[in-house]
């Protein structure tokens, strides 16, 4: 149960075990373990041989040397976790102008339609809402005239327009890129060693096919062999195995659990209770987001053929994840507590326009058992914007249930998507990811970028859409949840400007002879043929220049 | 061959679409047309006693003279019992096979075998049946029934049909009508037992249609098209009484849903059998998947080899069935009907993309390599023709022949990911 890693040589074992102790104690799980311990300890019978070894054995079957591995493995990573403090005064200047420009556009949707940001609803409204959760896409709820605060384009807009004041640009450079900031970003051989595992793993990936036969078992399919490894390594609920299995490719049906293993979104009694009270935060009072939330789904999930047999769960799934004040608490400890548009909102605020609250208070429980109150619009912190429903989407493939679609959703959010619209100059940002895509484009199809300069095309702007929605809604369901496995596994958003200039280098040929922006746009229209694995496989093999 | 002509019974841009590309023109009034398009009472007439028309060898046309043995419910269910009869005479000489041949639900002809109804109806009085004429279609006058006096009703009601169908009273009309009848003849129904628990997706019924192409009956040659689709109700699934008379709840019909208020033109409420399997595979597993696929395979091939005996397989003919299957919630699928002239409207672009690949795609199968229509071809499409279906029956392919080996890639019991990668 000793760890090997050097770092742990400056920890002596008792600092360790006060960290895994305290990791244990964030996760909720000490209690059980220790029972769970006391039990096997009792439980193991004093033989003639070693009893420590005896003890040791036990505990490895029981899984509480998994359940302690995982914790040290936690413990360390939230360690390293830096306060992502923006530096950049310029940086963090864009993202407040931007957050400001959301809150203006949603004050302004305000007064235009009349409606209160926050109000509680009668009695018979809740009713109605209450009584028709389930089909809440047949519920009326009048957002015709809502409009859609921000899209992908204004994000692009955004991006473009970043200046560095220290950083003057000549104007060959000025033309050459979308993006005119000087952003440190990974190079392709960065990449290539980073991303390696595509290429050369013992096992192929599931997103090669799963009826390939193996090599020297003709018998058995890749799919099957992937099942059969992943069932084991479900079973073993060990965080690091989970996380390098899942890289390969998930079969399908193994995918949720999987994913909560790694994602660490396990859902018990108290998750169910906890989603309850999000569920009755919703009929009690409503938002002015909830508008914006129901006709971002009525415009994206519910048109789309792959998805809208799911939209009653988007719509649930969606307007209790508005109401989770953890999300707004996770954002603040991860991005600096200073930039949350919510704080935009005191409560003088939302009480002006005449609502019967006052305060906006929204409780939350942080997973350590205290129960927090904060002021925040809405309680989330996130403002929906055009697409937001498709990061709920893909989920409903993978899980069944409206809690365990929460909870995946929650942290994949926090840990991923919430990067996907924020300026900032983080390694992942949507910035730093637009530059990479730039210059990967650049770097790998020279000839295909001065084509798209000679002819006003701008490959950022059709390829901002993809990233920001991390693919979904252009690939098909399993492609897509092919390339969310490899961004679980690989724990990085790399990979999305990587596919994306791949997908250009795929289509070369037919750019190379449209001579409009318009035109490229549809030539990249349809995704709906992508496959994933192999196409990141060739990306990762090409060489340079 | 200077000029291949084709004639087209109703104005369909996916079909025409298809004979334009290959340079085809439209046969003049006074020509012979190489590729008939035609509807299905046309194709009767044109094979009837009564008519002198003698097909060509260098014509092609779209049905079979009765294809009615397996498109109206009655003769489906008719030719299937009898099926199943000889099928479990043979038990014993029959290769071994677990498919449980009860893949139609319990169905009975009214008003002919009501007292055979009687009985099975009393042994479970809580059931639920559905009725529905025999010879029409999109839906209409179709109705639920759970109460014998119901049925009463209905047949003291005599030709009751336009009671509860939107549309008037269309006479059968397999046979010569004779014009001296004072009424048209008496509509005949049948009644079957209602699946009352079908899976449900986001709480909603659907059934799939799926395309099947039949170039001879004798030996039976018939290819299921890859890409077929979920049809979704608009409304959430609901057994109680008070839904028993809303069709938007019960019937898949796009006709009916439709006229629905919550009918959403995007998707047209149509999800492709791809992404069905992917969440059969994804929430019961890959294996479930793969059995649902296969069954539902056996089912088609089984109710094809039930009617091949009773069919005309006329060298001239081909038919592309629309069939239409619902799934329980054990994941068996049960073969609802089998129509003849599956639409060739468009509701979505998708929809639209997908029957003119279709249409293409029948067209490579049936004519020869050269593309003329031949009747006298032997029909063995190559390996590239085939491309975009699965071959479910073939009964000419003699195993270890090149033929045989030609068709592997395609065969019928193919995975998932197949149907995925030929896009």
């Amino acid at each position: 149960m000793s760890p090997t890693s050097s770092t742990s040589d400056r920890m002596t074992v008792q600092e360790q075990v006060v960290s895994v102790m305290e990791e244990m104690q964030i996760l909720g799980t000490l209690d059980k373990l220790i029972a769970a311990s006391e039990h096997i300890c009792i439980a193991t019978p004093l033989g003639t041989g070693d009893f420590l070894a005896d003890l040791q054995q036990a505990f490895r079957l029981n899984g509480i040397e998994t359940c302690i591995k995982n914790a040290l493995v936690l413990s360390r990573r939230r360690k390293n976790i830096k306060e992502e403090q923006e530096q950049l005064n310029y940086m963090r200047k864009a993202q407040t102008h931007f957050e400001r420009r959301v809150s203006k556009a949603l004050l302004n949707l305000q007064t235009d339609l009349k409606l209160s940001l926050v109000r509680q609803r009668s009695s018979s409204e809740a009713q109605e809402l209450s009584s028709k959760w389930d089909e809440l896409s047949t519920y009326d709820q009048d957002v015709g005239s809502i409009r859609n605060l921000y899209s992908s384009q204004d994000l692009y807009e955004a991006v473009v327009a970043l200046r560095d004041p220290d950083y003057s640009i000549n104007r060959l450079e000025e033309k050459w890129s979308a993006v005119k900031i000087p952003l440190n970003v990974p190079t392709f051989e960065d990449l290539q060693e980073f991303f390696s595992d595509v290429c050369t793993s013992v096992d192929p990936f599931l997103g090669l096919g799963s009826a390939l036969v193996l090599q020297g078992n003709s018998n058995v399919t890749l799919l099957n062999h992937r099942i059969t490894l992943g069932t084991k390594v479900v079973a073993e609920n060990d965080i690091l195995l989970s996380e390098e299995f899942v890289k390969g490719g998930c079969p399908s049906h193994l995918r949720g659990r999987l994913w909560k293993q790694v994602l660490l979104s396990h859902v018990g009694d108290k998750e169910k209770t906890y989603f309850q009270a999000k569920k009755q935060a919703v009929i009690q009072t409503e938002y002015l987001t909830d508008k914006i939330i129901m006709k971002d789904i009525q415009l994206t999930a519910s048109r789309d053929e792959h998805y809208f047999v799911y939209e009653d769960l988007i719509y649930q799934v969606s307007l209790c994840f508005s109401r989770d004040p953890y999300v707004y608490l996770q954002l603040c400890s991860k991005f600096g507590s200073r930039a949350q548009t919510a704080t935009r909102f005191t409560p003088l605020d939302v009480s002006s326009n005449g609502s019967k609250t006052g305060t906006v208070k929204a409780d939350g429980d942080a997973p350590g058992g205290q129960t927090i109150t904060t002021s925040a619009f809405p309680p989330s912190s996130c403002i929906p914007f055009y697409g937001w429903a498709m990061y709920v989407a893909p989920l409903c493939y993978v899980h069944e249930e409206a809690e365990d679609i929460y909870y995946t959703l929650r942290a994949m959010y926090i840990k991923y998507w919430s990067r996907l619209h924020r300026l900032s100059s983080h390694r992942q940002g949507i910035v730093s990811l637009a530059i990479l895509f730039e210059r990967l484009l650049q770097q790998q199809e020279p000839e295909l970028w001065i084509h798209c300069l000679n002819n006003n095309i701008e490959p950022l702007r059709i390829a901002m859409p993809w990233m920001v929605q991390a693919f979904s809604g252009f690939l098909i369901p399993e492609q897509l949840l092919f390339l969310w496995d490899l961004i679980l596994g690989f724990d990085s958003l790399l990979l999305l400007p990587l596919l994306a200039a791949s997908v250009f280098s795929l289509r070369r040929e037919n750019l190379h002879r449209i001579l409009s922006h318009d035109s490229a746009e549809t030539i990249l229209s349809d995704l709906s043929t992508i496959q994933v694995v192999p196409l990141l496989q060739m990306a990762l093999t090409q060489h340079t220049g | 061959m200077s000029r291949i002509t084709y004639f087209t019974d109703m104005e369909k841009s996916v079909v025409t679409a298809n004979f334009v590309k290959r340079g085809w023109t439209s046969a003049t009034s006074d020509e012979d047309w190489n590729f008939y398009w035609a509807n299905t009472q046309t194709c009767r007439s044109l094979f009837s006693a009564e008519s002198s028309y003698r097909l060509g060898d260098y014509q092609l046309i779209n049905h079979f003279p009765n294809h009615y043995e397996l498109t109206r419910k009655d003769l489906m269910v008719k030719n299937i019992k009898r099926y199943k009869r000889e099928q479990d005479k043979e038990r014993e000489t029959r290769e071994r096979s677990q498919f449980n041949l009860e893949f139609v639900p319990v169905t009975f002809v009214l008003p002919a075998d009501y007292n055979l109804f009687a009985e099975e109806y009393r042994r479970c009085p809580t059931c639920t049946w559905i009725m529905k004429p025999c010879g029409r279609s999109q839906g209409s006058g179709i109705f639920l029934v759970t109460k014998l006096s119901r049925i009463k009703k209905w047949s003291n009601e005599g030709n009751s049909a336009s009671t509860y169908g939107r549309h008037a009273v269309q006479a059968s009309s397999v046979g010569s009508g004779n014009p001296q009848q004072p009424a048209p003849p008496r509509e005949s129904y049948v009644i079957s037992k209602y699946i009352e628990s079908p899976l449900l997706i986001g709480g909603k019924k659907f059934d799939l249609r799926l395309y099947v192409l039949v170039t001879s009956f004798r030996p039976i040659r018939a290819y299921l098209f890859r890409r077929g689709f979920c049809r979704f109700c608009s409304a959430k699934y609901d057994r109680s009484t008070h839904q028993m008379d809303n069709m938007l709840v019960h019937l898949t019909n796009v006709a009916i849903q439709k006229q629905g208020d919550d009918y959403n033109p995007h998707h047209g409420g149509k999800w492709s059998v791809e992404d069905l399997l992917f969440y059969v595979a994804s929430h019961r597993g890959s294996d479930a998947a793969e059995l649902l696929w296969q069954e539902i395979c056996w089912v088609i091939g089984h109710s094809l080899k039930a009617v091949a005996p009773m069919m005309l397989s006329d060298p001239h003919c081909f038919e592309c069935y629309g069939y239409d299957i619902i799934i329980d919630a054990n994941l068996k699928p049960w073969l609802i009907e089998v129509n003849a002239s599956p639409s060739l409207s468009t509701t979505t672009n998708t929809d639209h993309f997908l029957k003119l690949s279709l249409i293409d795609a029948i067209l490579n199968v049936v004519l020869p390599p050269d593309g003329v229509p031949n009747a006298k071809w032997n029909k063995r499409p190559s390996a590239d023709a085939l491309r975009g279906w699965i071959v479910l029956i073939d009964e000419e392919a003699k195993v270890g022949s090149a033929y045989a080996r030609q068709n592997k890639g395609s065969k019928a019991k193919s995975s998932r990911s197949d149907i995925g990668r030929s896009k």
